[in-house]
C-alpha cells in the first residue's frame, strides 16, 4: 500500500501544484532569509575589522614611538601620552577583545543585535564588565530579524499547516473517504503513510532548499560538518513535531476550516504564547535586577573609598608587598591609588556584581527547565547554540573579557609598582585576548526533547483511532 | 414482517443481518432487521428517506457498529473481521466521487491497488469498457465526468475486484434514464455473475425492474419482505404508499 500511496501522492500533490507552490516559497524564503542573516554577520565581521584596523594603525604608531624612544630620539608627546608608561599603554592602547561570529551565525541573530561583539578593557574603569548592550532599533527588536530561526521557527510550521490540515478532511469533502472506506485498509492507517509521504517530501525540499541557499550564501557553514549535521537534525524533527500535530488534529477534528482554526491556535500557542508566558513567569519570579542601582553603589563604595585612600594604600602594600619592597622611593601617585583602591572596589562590588548574575541566570535556567514545554523554544535554543549567539555565549564571552581584563592589569600593574617601562619586546609581548567558544553546540537533548514528544502525543491522543481497524472512529 | 429468513441450501448466504438493531441515543435508526442475501441475488430496500436503509449499508461496511444484532458478509462478522469483509464488497454511494484531478484509468487503478490487486492498464481499461466507459474517457481526469460515468469507474472497480457484494446506496438517483437504465443493465450483468446486490433506493419501478426481492423500511423496521416476482408493479405500489401512509391516487 506504501508504494501505491506513495506514487499517487505524489502525482496529486504534483498536478494540484503543491509540490511547486512548496518548492518556489521554501527557495524564497530560505534564500532571503539565508541571505539576510550572512549580511547581519557580515555587518558584524566589518565592525570588528573596522576596529582591528584602527588598533594595528595604533599599535604601529606606538611601535614607532618606541622605536625612536630606544634610538634615544626627543619625542614631542606630553608624559600623559607617553608609550612607555605602562600606564599610558593600559589605558590608552588597550587590546581589542573581539569575539568573532562562528561559522553557522548566520541561522540565528539570537542576542548578537542586543550585545557587543568586541570590547577594549582598558586598565582604568569597569565599563567593560557593566555595558554590553548595544543601541538597538526597537521597531527591529519588536519584529525580530528575518533569518533562518524565524522562518523555521515561525513560517516553516504555517506552511506544513497549509500542507497538511485537510489532508483527511479534504477527502470526506471531496467525498472520496467513504469510498475509501469501503476498501480493505485501515483509514488511520492509511492516512499515516499519506502524512509520512508528506513529511518525507516536505523534510527533503526543505532541507536540499536550505542546503543549496546556504551553499550559495554562505559556504563556509560546511567547514562545520557536525554542526551542520545538527541543524538538519534538529530541522527534520521539528518539522516531524508539526505533522504529528496536523495527523492528530485531522484524526480528532476531520473537519478542513475546524481543522485550521485548532493548528493555528496551537501555532500560536506552541510558536508565541508559551514562549512569552515563561519569559514573563521568569521575570515576574526573577525580575531583572536594575543596572542603574548597581551603578550608583558602585559610585558609593566609590566614593566612601577616596574617603580612606591613605588607610586603603598601606592596606594595599601590606598585602602586595612584592610591589613594595624594590620601590623604597617610590612616589605614589594617581595610578597607586587607583590601583589600590580598585581591589578594595572588587572585593566590595564583587556581592553586587554576583547578585547581578545570579539573578539572570535564576531567569535563564528557569525558562532552561520549562523549555520542554514548547518545541519552538528548544528549537530557538538549539539554533542559538548552533549559531553561538545564545544568551550563554555572551554571558561567556563577557567573562572571558572580564577574565582577560585582569590578565592586562596583571601585566601592567607590577610594571607600574616597579617602575618599570614599556620597551618595543614589552610591548609585543602585551596579552592578547582570544575568544574561545566554550559552549557546547550539542543540541541532542533539544533533538530528542522534540523526537520523543512525537510518539508520546500519538499514542496519548490518537491511540484509540490507531487501534481502529474500521472506520468507527472517524465520522465518514 | 420483520424477521423474515431466507434459507436455500444451494447457495451461499453473501449479506446478512441478523436482528441488526442501531440506536442514536433514542433513536432507533434500524429496530432488529434480518435479512439474507444469496449470490446471484439483488434485494432492494425501499423507503422513505431517514428509514434506516443506509444506516443498513453502513454497518455492513462498518462505518457504524450495530448496538445490537450481527452483520455478516460472506459468512464473516464484519466487526470482528472489518479488513477481511471488505475485500468481499464495492460499495457505490449515491454520489460516487473520485479524485478528479486523476484520470478513470488511474482511479480505478489506485482503489484496486488498494485492495491488493494489481493490474496493467491494458487490463483496466478493458474492466471500464466491460463497464460501459467509453475508450475516449479513460484517459481522461474525472473532474468532467457525469455521475453516470463515475458510477460506471465503481462498477468497474466491482469487476476488477471480482466483488462478491455490492452495496448501493440510491445509486440511480439524479441519473437521466439512459444512464439510469445502463446502470441497471450493469446491475443485472453483475447479479447474472454471482454477484449477491444491496441497493438502497426510492426508485419503485427501477427496484422491480431489476432485483430479485423487495424490502419495504419503515421507521428502522422491514415492514414488508417479498420476492420481486410475486408481486405486480401495481401491488408494489400500494403496499408501499400504504406502509408509507401515503393515499393511492388511481
Amino acid at each position: 500500500m506504501f508504494l501505491n500511496n506513495l506514487s499517487y501522492e505524489i502525482k496529486l500533490l504534483k498536478r494540484s501544484h503543491w509540490l511547486l507552490i512548496l518548492l518556489i516559497s521554501t527557495l524564497v524564503l530560505f534564500a532571503f532569509a539565508t541571505f539576510n542573516g550572512e549580511k547581519n554577520v557580515e555587518k558584524r565581521r566589518n565592525d570588528i575589522s573596522i576596529m582591528q584596523n584602527e588598533l594595528h594603525k595604533n599599535d604601529s604608531i606606538v611601535h614607532s614611538a618606541l622605536t625612536k624612544i630606544e634610538n634615544g630620539e626627543q619625542l614631542d608627546i606630553p608624559y600623559s601620552q607617553l608609550p612607555t608608561e605602562p600606564m599610558v599603554i593600559g589605558y590608552r592602547h588597550p587590546r581589542l577583545a573581539v569575539m568573532q561570529p562562528e561559522a553557522l551565525s548566520f541561522i540565528s541573530t539570537g542576542q548578537s543585535d542586543m550585545y557587543t561583539h568586541f570590547k577594549s578593557p582598558t586598565v582604568y574603569g569597569n565599563n567593560f564588565a557593566l555595558d554590553y548592550s548595544e543601541m538597538v532599533n526597537p521597531v527591529q527588536l519588536l519584529f525580530g530579524n528575518f533569518d533562518l530561526a524565524f522562518v523555521i521557527i515561525y513560517i516553516l510550521p504555517l506552511m506544513i499547516i497549509a500542507f497538511t490540515f485537510n489532508v483527511l478532511s479534504k477527502e470526506k469533502e471531496l467525498g472520496t473517504l467513504r469510498l475509501l472506506g469501503a476498501q480493505p485498509i485501515a483509514i488511520t492507517r492509511w492516512l499515516l503513510q499519506k502524512m509520512a509521504i508528506r513529511y518525507i517530501l516536505f523534510t527533503l525540499i526543505t532541507l536540499i532548499v536550505l542546503l543549496l541557499a546556504i551553499g550559495i550564501f554562505s559556504a563556509k557553514a560546511f567547514s562545520e560538518p557536525i554542526n551542520v549535521i545538527g541543524l538538519i537534525l534538529i530541522i527534520a524533527a521539528y518539522i516531524f513535531f508539526w505533522f504529528v500535530l496536523a495527523f492528530v488534529i485531522n484524526i480528532k477534528i476531520n473537519n478542513s476550516a475546524k481543522n485550521a482554526l485548532a493548528l493555528i491556535g496551537l501555532w500560536l500557542l506552541i510558536v508565541l504564547v508559551l514562549p512569552a508566558t515563561i519569559n514573563q513567569i521568569g521575570n515576574s519570579i526573577y525580575p531583572t535586577p536594575s543596572r542603574l542601582k548597581m551603578i550608583n553603589e558602585i559610585r558609593l563604595i566609590k566614593k566612601e573609598n577616596e574617603e580612606k585612600q591613605n588607610e586603603i594604600m598601606s592596606e594595599y602594600l601590606r598585602i602586595h608587598p612584592e610591589l613594595a619592597q624594590e620601590n623604597d622611593d617610590l612616589k605614589l601617585g594617581f595610578w597607586h591609588n587607583y590601583f589600590a583602591s580598585e581591589k578594595v572596589m572588587e572585593e566590595k562590588t564583587k556581592p553586587l556584581l554576583a547578585e547581578y548574575d545570579q539573578q539572570l541566570q535564576k531567569q535563564q535556567d528557569l525558562i532552561s527547565r520549562f523549555k520542554f514545554v514548547s518545541p519552538a523554544i528548544m528549537m530557538q535554543q538549539a539554533l542559538n547554540k548552533l549559531a553561538g549567539t545564545s544568551e550563554q555565549h555572551y554571558n561567556d564571552y563577557k567573562k572571558q573579557v572580564f577574565e582577560f581584563s585582569t590578565t592586562w592589569r596583571n601585566y601592567l600593574v607590577p610594571m607600574l609598582f616597579k617602575n618599570e617601562k614599556i620597551t618595543k619586546a614589552k610591548f609585543n609581548k602585551l596579552p592578547k585576548f582570544e575568544y574561545q567558544n566554550r559552549i557546547s553546540s550539542d543540541v541532542w537533548i533539544n533533538f530528542l526533547g522534540i523526537f520523543l514528544m512525537c510518539p508520546i502525543i500519538l499514542l496519548v491522543v490518537t491511540r484509540k483511532q490507531l487501534k481502529d481497524k474500521s472506520a468507527q472512529t472517524l465520522s465518514l | 414482517m420483520a424477521n423474515t429468513k431466507l434459507k436455500k441450501q444451494n447457495y451461499k448466504h453473501m449479506i446478512t443481518t441478523k436482528n441488526l438493531t442501531k440506536k442514536y441515543g433514542d433513536f432507533t435508526a434500524v429496530n432488529n432487521l434480518s435479512f439474507n442475501i444469496q449470490s446471484g441475488e439483488i434485494l432492494c430496500l425501499l423507503g422513505a428517506n431517514g428509514a434506516g436503509k443506509s444506516t443498513t449499508i453502513n454497518s455492513l461496511l462498518n462505518f457504524i457498529e450495530p448496538t445490537s444484532g450481527k452483520v455478516e458478509i460472506n459468512g464473516l462478522d464484519v466487526v470482528k473481521y472489518p479488513l477481511k469483509t471488505k475485500t468481499f464488497i464495492t460499495y457505490i454511494p449515491e454520489n460516487l466521487m473520485l479524485y478528479p484531478t486523476l484520470t478513470a484509468v488511474e482511479n480505478l487503478d489506485y482503489f484496486t491497488k488498494l485492495s491488493r490487486k494489481t493490474f496493467n492498464k491494458t487490463e483496466l481499461k478493458a474492466f471500464l469498457t466491460e463497464a460501459g466507459l467509453q475508450e475516449e474517457a479513460h484517459d481522461k481526469r474525472v473532474k468532467a465526468f457525469s455521475k453516470g460515468m463515475r458510477q460506471k469507474v465503481g462498477i468497474a472497480l466491482a469487476i476488477a475486484k471480482d466483488s462478491k457484494v455490492l452495496l448501493l446506496d440510491e445509486p440511480t438517483s439524479g441519473l437521466d434514464p439512459k444512464s439510469s437504465n445502463e446502470f441497471m443493465e450493469l446491475l443485472t450483468k453483475m447479479k447474472n455473475k454471482g454477484v449477491a446486490i444491496l441497493m438502497a433506493t426510492h426508485d419503485l419501478f427501477r427496484a422491480k425492474e431489476v432485483s430479485t426481492h423487495i424490502g419495504i423500511m419503515r421507521s428502522g423496521m422491514l415492514q414488508k419482505y417479498s420476492k420481486t416476482t410475486d408481486l405486480s408493479l401495481k401491488e408494489l405500489e400500494t403496499i408501499y404508499l400504504d406502509i408509507m401512509n401515503f393515499k393511492h391516487v388511481n
